[in-house]
């Protein structure tokens, strides 16, 4: 027998689940997950097959900086504090905006710190995180194991890595259970702009870097998707200028070819051997180079 | 309209519950990310019936990767599929008793969709959680 819900109630319904979720009233982006929730219980109505639902103001993902810090790593990239976003500037990033994506790009800058030897300024640039975070109303979210265990394990390396990903992840779970997805955008857009900007002068005699910079374009797109929704000119802005550096992304000549994967049940593993190349040529690479220091220029002047 | 009050209360109970559940969710699905490092993200999804989920990410070369599926509060409420830039079904955890949690070996960089949906069989609505951890 076929059963109908009462239109108003299923978006009475709808907007229970989006407030259940959110700290704070709906904001135009989220009208779109509103539309979706209700035609896909019209859809199922109709007892169709299995809905698609793009909850792309919720989930996206981008390259983790502490991920680029590791090939650095592995790549035995010189280390160039000229690179970095001075700790001092931080209070220069008054607008929640500019303090969310500074956090991303300190955030970056500590990744990248964490493979060389220079105790106090990583101490340095983790307290400016800190600052940033407590400005944002993420800092005592974030569990205070990890910040306790940041000093004492300041010259391990790889602690510094997990410690870095988890605090991150935990800034990125409460300021998305608390509708600040846009928040976390722009803290993710930090980041990623900051660890291009770290890897593209490497890029010019590192192959492995240099491939790794080619590989961006699904991550710059999914930015430019994210930041457009935005109705703060500032962002907007943002979104037009990583618009520009996704165009030369497009322009890269990348080839793919499918190679059926291998599990492994018994190790709960899957060997993906597909071949993929991206061919990224010293113009193209001084384009993006151009491209990403005028953008980082931007976020952190 | 009796009955629609009591619906729309149910509705909203089950709303918010769900909400709290998410964070349950994560502190477990933690537990199957130890000695990989996260990448730093947290991706969540509250999913009715059929409904799937979907995000695009980039695997690199040279990595192992770990991905993490929980909803509920058992494992293998969850299935996890993983496509490649052509659509090419790399994985479904479905196929392995709904796992909640599976290792990629990447040789190549591959640019892949990732798909989630409830398991009906177990689960009907609910918050999903997907994290990902990587190591080299």
């Amino acid at each position: 027998m076929k059963r109908t819900i009462h239109p108003l109630l299923a978006t009475t319904a709808a907007f229970a689940l989006l407030f259940a979720s959110c700290g704070e009233a709906p904001k135009a982006s989220d009208a779109e997950d509103i539309t979706e929730v209700v035609s896909v219980d019209e859809a199922n109505e109709n007892a169709v097959t299995s809905k698609l639902v793009k909850l792309d103001s919720e989930i996206f993902s981008l390259p983790s900086p502490v991920q680029t810090a590791v090939l650095l790593s592995k790549s035995e990239v010189t280390y160039n504090e000229e690179l970095l976003n001075s700790a001092e500037k931080k209070t220069n990033y008054l607008s929640q905006s500019s303090q969310a994506l500074n956090l991303g790009v300190y955030g970056a800058d500590l990744a990248y710190l964490s493979n060389y030897n220079n105790a106090q300024l990583k101490l340095d640039y983790f307290k400016v995180v800190e600052e940033l975070a407590t400005e944002l109303n993420i800092r005592n979210n974030i569990d205070q194991s990890i910040i306790d265990r940041f000093a004492s394990n300041i010259d391990n390396r790889d602690s510094l890595y997990t410690l870095n990903a988890n605090l991150f992840k935990a800034a990125d779970q409460y300021l998305k259970q608390n509708d600040e997805e846009d928040v976390a955008a722009l803290v993710l857009t930090g980041g990623w702009i900051e660890a291009l900007h770290l890897s593209v002068e490497a890029a010019t005699t590192n192959l492995s870097i240099r491939n790794r910079v080619g590989e961006q374009g699904t991550a710059v797109r999914s930015i430019v998707n994210l930041l457009k929704k935005s109705e703060e000119a500032a962002t907007l802005e943002l979104a037009s200028k990583m618009a520009a550096l996704a165009d030369e992304f497009e322009g890269l000549n990348i080839s793919y070819t499918y190679v059926k994967p291998i599990p492994d049940a018994s190790q709960r593993v899957t060997y993906l051997n597909s071949k993929s190349k991206v061919e990224l040529s010293d113009e193209q690479l001084a384009k993006i180079t151009a491209q990403v220091n005028e953008i980082r220029q931007m976020i952190t002047q | 309209m009796t009955k629609h009050i009591f619906i729309l209360f149910a509705f909203v109970s089950m709303a918010f519950a769900t909400q709290a559940q998410c964070e349950i969710i994560v502190d477990g699905c933690e537990e199957h990310l130890t000695e990989y490092i996260s990448d730093g993200q947290f991706y969540r999804a509250l999913l009715y019936n059929d409904q799937v989920a979907e995000f695009e990410t980039t695997l690199f070369g040279g990595n192992t990767y770990r991905i993490a599926a929980c909803s509920g509060e058992d494992d293998g409420n969850l299935i996890f599929r993983l496509y490649d830039q052509e659509r090419n079904l790399l994985f479904s955890n479905a196929e392995f008793s709904n796992a909640p949690y599976w290792d990629f070996v990447v040789e190549n960089s591959m640019n892949c969709t990732i798909e989630a949906q409830l398991d009906l069989n177990k689960q009907d609505s609910g918050c999903a959680v997907l994290l990902i951890g990587f190591k080299q």
